[in-house]
């Protein structure tokens, strides 16, 4: 069913910039404190396959504090001040799953660090699950309680393929992102629009009191199953809780509001710049603190300037072979990182005390491949943007060969967390140093 | 990576075949039980049952769509309950709750409370047993009974029993088809299923949708032992519309026309195409499936060699035709035959701006022949050469028959999809290509399983045939047909039904009403392992 706002207009507050409906409402729900002075530490990954082309991400000769954005990330000149470039990181554990097909393999591990799980069929083995938590995950566990959401995944054409899924919850639970903004939408604001404050209690009332009896349902069944069945049930079970803890809604703050978009839109661009939007309201409202924006299943670039003949994937594999070819393939990489300059600019309009949710949000930007017409995975670039305490920003470095989960590592680290290690340990070394 | 026997025919990763192709053994005995992992109802079946139990009619657009193996939806490996699955039921039971017509239970508002009591009662116990196949049992009678009191207290009996309603349609019990045995001990491994769980398996593999009052009146009375009325019940399921949508969507999956709306096409080159023509292509394979076999002659061969489709005006200009809206278009044998030259198929194996002799070539492949190709080496160049006016397919793609690099898996895929070069980009036909060069369609097939189908052959209709005739493909059709009534890959225990059930289809013509009664009557469908806790 689609819920279209019905919020008097009058009741919404323009503010400038990012073009946000913002809505002065009182806090809803008691028990949430609006964020004060101690705005929350957000973490965001932002991902998409295929590759980049590695030599135009950052021009050649950058030393830590002197470099300039190649053409690939020059959109993101604008936030050259808060950002962090990395190179020289391996993807190291795809070693555990070689030679298995690169698009799989890579998505799987870049953000997990650890080998995939395998399952029979009747045409061979295939990987049915990443092996362990991805990074945004790990984090998402250990903030749990605090919002509404533990995270939120957001997507654009990604699907439901496990082969197609970046964020993983643990083995065989792929976190998967919601691709519909319409549906995103229904479920961030929804309530908000169509209910007021007695409506909206009396409906979390009610949800609550059928929640109890659905689990009671599971807890009637649970025992009669097989123990293979019964792990069904508890991601389900798990699940529903989350679903409960969603009721909990938004701590309304001042920078918090119903967004008002195109939700509908089939265009890549338009479902882009939607996700953008509701995951950067969400944020605003703390109804979560850990998100993804993946883009995946895209092979035209229709709204780019660009010639792909037989589409972008063959484009990529075939390389920069031409002149024509590494214009048009950086002009596709580039696209990507100015959504990822889009996701700043919104984060960017939302004040937060003397600074912006960008101030308080570190977002890690990693591609799958290095190279995506061999499936390379070393020597990868990622970029951290936005900010997080103790971290220097507007800096290039070369990391000279380290494991990805010792980013990861270094990552959680800077997140607040004392971790010395992240994802397979054969293939982790600790933190890396100098960040 | 292990094969055994009959089930497929594995082309090894230098593709090379298995050279050991056993015979079909219909007198074997039974390895074991095979595993029934517990099943969870595919978006489509969701909203199937959701009609038939409520009778309202939803969109599903919350409802996670279900990942496909081997292009079905209803593998139970991938049932997997997350946030946002666990988030649309609930919204989505809302949504039912709200539309459902809740005057039919007799009580109103105003009615005094412990006659709104007894509604609730008669709700929950009658319709509960439609939602859950079967009658609830005493717990679960009382879990809805106290849901309903809490919130008539507070909300008032319609929305009371709204809860209730939104509580079972997210209950497991709902979502999930679990087996547990019909009470009896287990024999030699095998639990025979509850009447109610067998006629449950019924009605999902011939409808996709839960059993009717009818089928659990037969249920209850315990009848779906007696072969007779369980024959004929199997047969008033296959002579249900239901039936045919189930078919319909069957096809759909095993050809992949299921996605045909996500193709996409160079909007310079191919201007009409557009998701109104996609939508009627994909109905086009849809119709036909279900004309073939609830209509036609219902056998396999036919869905793979039938000289006529179902079209509207959309398709028929596909075809050159013009018809009047969901029609028998009858067509030229030399140029058509069967769900291998419909439009849909050939527009989805074909690129945004030429075809694919290589996609069209792996479909026979994988899809018909139940043979694995491996995906090119990482490391290997796989862009497509520039498109060249001058050349033939043949000849733009040369390379992958002369360099030994590609040749080893491209002789599996190139020769047999050359022969489909008759069908351009949207899947019309064709005699000549880029600058005015006669389409040649000069095929080959290789490798096929035992050398059943090698040989040369001239265009997709001669191959077609060929296909249609032969039991490598009957075979095929048979694991597929087992893939999705177990809901899983066909695996070594199951060698012997599926040697059954293919030497069944043999006798019976290649019918597919047929192998589906075979299926639905085989006594291992009404059987699962013992449970083990």
């Amino acid at each position: 069913m689609r819920i279209r706002p019905t919020l008097n207009r009058r009741d919404l507050l323009r503010r400038g910039g990012a073009g946000l409906f913002l809505p002065m409402m009182t806090p809803l729900l008691p028990g949430l404190a609006r964020a004060a002075d101690g705005f929350p530490q957000r973490f965001l990954i932002f991902t998409h396959g295929q590759g980049t082309l590695q030599s135009s991400m950052v021009q050649s000769g950058a030393t830590e504090t002197a470099w300039e954005l190649g053409s690939i990330l020059a959109p993101l000149q604008r936030h050259k001040e808060r950002l962090v470039v990395l190179d020289g990181v391996h993807d190291s554990t795809n070693l555990l799953d070689t030679p298995y097909n690169g698009h799989t393999r890579c998505r799987l591990h870049t953000l997990t660090a650890q080998g995939m799980t395998w399952t029979a069929g009747d045409s061979g083995v295939f990987p049915s699950s990443a092996g362990g938590p991805s990074i945004d995950q790990v984090v998402a566990d250990r903030w749990s309680g605090q919002t509404a959401f533990r995270s939120l995944e957001h997507g654009v054409k990604v699907g439901t393929l496990t082969g197609n899924t970046y964020t993983w919850r643990g083995v065989g639970q792929p976190a998967l992102p919601e691709d519909d903004p319409e549906v995103a939408f229904d479920r961030l604001f929804a309530d908000l629009v169509t209910s007021t404050p007695e409506e909206l209690a009396a409906r979390k009332l009610r949800r609550e009191r059928v929640l109890d009896a659905v689990q009671r349902q599971f807890d009637h069944l649970r025992p009669r199953l097989d123990a293979d069945d019964r792990v069904k049930l508890d991601v389900h079970q798990q699940s529903l809780e989350d679903v409960r803890q969603t009721l909990q809604g938004a701590a309304l703050g001042d920078s918090c509001g119903v967004p008002e978009g195109n939700w509908s839109s089939p265009d890549v661009p338009e479902i882009t710049a939607a996700q953008i939007q509701l995951l950067s309201m969400a944020l605003a409202c703390d109804m979560t603190r850990v998100g993804s924006l993946a883009i995946g299943g895209i092979n035209e670039f229709p709204w780019l300037d660009v010639d792909f003949p037989t589409g972008w994937h063959d484009a990529v594999h075939a390389g920069p072979v031409t002149d024509a070819l590494r214009t048009d393939l950086t002009t596709s990489y580039a696209w990507f990182a100015e959504q990822l300059a889009a996701l700043m600019d919104a984060l960017d309009a939302i004040p937060e005390g003397d600074g912006t949710l960008l101030d308080n949000t570190l977002i890690l930007y990693a591609n799958v491949f290095s190279d995506g017409s061999t499936h390379d995975y070393m020597n990868k670039t990622y970029v951290l943007a936005g900010g997080a305490p103790g971290l220097d920003m507007n800096r290039y470095l070369d990391l000279g060969g380290v494991a990805h989960g010792d980013l990861h590592t270094s990552i959680l680290n800077l997140l607040g967390f004392d971790d010395t290690s992240f994802g397979h340990p054969d293939f982790c070394s600790g933190p890396v140093g100098g960040l | 990576m292990r094969r055994f026997a009959p089930l497929a025919f594995l082309v090894f990763a230098a593709c090379g075949t298995d050279p050991d192709t056993p015979k079909v053994d219909a007198t074997c005995e039974p390895a074991g039980v095979g595993e029934a992992p517990l099943r969870k109802l595919t978006r489509t079946e969701y909203q199937n049952t959701v009609l038939d139990v409520t009778g309202v009619a939803i969109a599903a657009d919350n409802i996670v769509q279900d990942p496909r193996i081997h292009g079905f939806d209803n593998a139970a490996v991938t049932v997997n309950v997350g946030l946002l699955a666990a988030d649309g039921y609930l919204r989505s039971s809302e949504t039912i709750s709200e539309a459902y017509d809740w005057r039919v239970w007799g009580c109103a508002e105003t009615d005094p409370e412990s006659q709104q009591r007894d509604c609730a009662l008669a709700f929950i116990e009658a319709w509960g047993r439609l939602a859950f196949r079967r009658t609830l049992d005493p717990t679960e009678v009382g879990i809805y009974l106290d849901l309903y009191d809490l919130v008539r207290a507070d909300e008032g009996f319609t929305v009371g029993l709204q809860a209730v309603m939104q509580a079972v349609l997210q209950s497991p019990q709902f979502l999930y088809r679990p087996e547990v045995g019909d009470g009896q001990p287990a024999n030699n491994g095998r639990l025979r299923l509850s009447d109610h769980e067998l006629a449950t398996r019924l009605s999902y593999l011939l409808w996709e949708s839960a059993p009717d009052a009818a089928l659990l009146d037969r249920a209850d009375a315990g009848e779906l032992a007696n072969p007779d009325i369980l024959a004929a019940e199997v047969d008033r399921l296959l002579n249900d519309p239901r039936a045919r949508a189930a078919m319909g969507h069957f096809v759909e999956q095993w050809v992949g026309t299921v996605d045909v709306e996500a193709v996409t096409k160079d909007a310079v080159l191919h201007p009409q195409w557009g998701p109104e023509l996609a939508r009627d292509l994909r109905e086009e394979t849809r119709r036909f499936a279900g004309h073939v076999v609830f209509d036609g002659d219902g056998s396999l061969y036919a869905l793979l060699s039938a000289p006529y489709t179902i079209a509207n005006a959309n398709v028929a200009a596909q075809y050159g035709a013009k018809t009047l809206d969901w029609t028998v278009l009858e067509l030229d044998p030399d140029k058509r035959a069967g769900l291998l030259t419909h439009p849909g198929l050939m527009a989805s194996l074909a690129h945004a701006n030429q075809t694919s002799i290589v996609k069209r070539g792996a479909f026979v492949r994988e899809r018909l022949l139940c043979q694995t190709l491996t995906d090119p080496p990482d490391e290997l160049d796989i862009s497509l050469p520039p498109l060249d006016d001058t050349l033939t397919a043949r000849e733009r793609f040369a390379r992958h028959a002369q360099d030994p690099a590609c040749s080893g898996c491209h002789e599996l895929t190139d020769p047999v999809g050359l022969g489909f070069e008759h069908y351009d980009t949207l899947g019309r036909w064709r005699e000549v290509q880029g600058s005015d060069l006669p389409v040649l369609a000069e095929g080959a097939v290789l490798y096929s399983p035992d050398g059943e189908v090698d040989g040369p052959f001239y265009g997709a209709p001669e191959l077609a045939r060929r296909l249609a005739g032969s039991h490598a493909v009957q075979r095929c059709f048979v694991d597929n047909t087992f893939r999705v009534a177990w809901a899983r890959d066909p695996l070594e225990a199951d060698a012997c039904t599926l040697d059954t059930l293919d030497a069944g289809m043999t006798e019976s013509g290649g019918n597919v009403q047929d192998l589906l009664r075979a299926v639905a009557t085989h006594p291992d469908f009404a059987v699962r392992p013992e449970v083990t806790p």
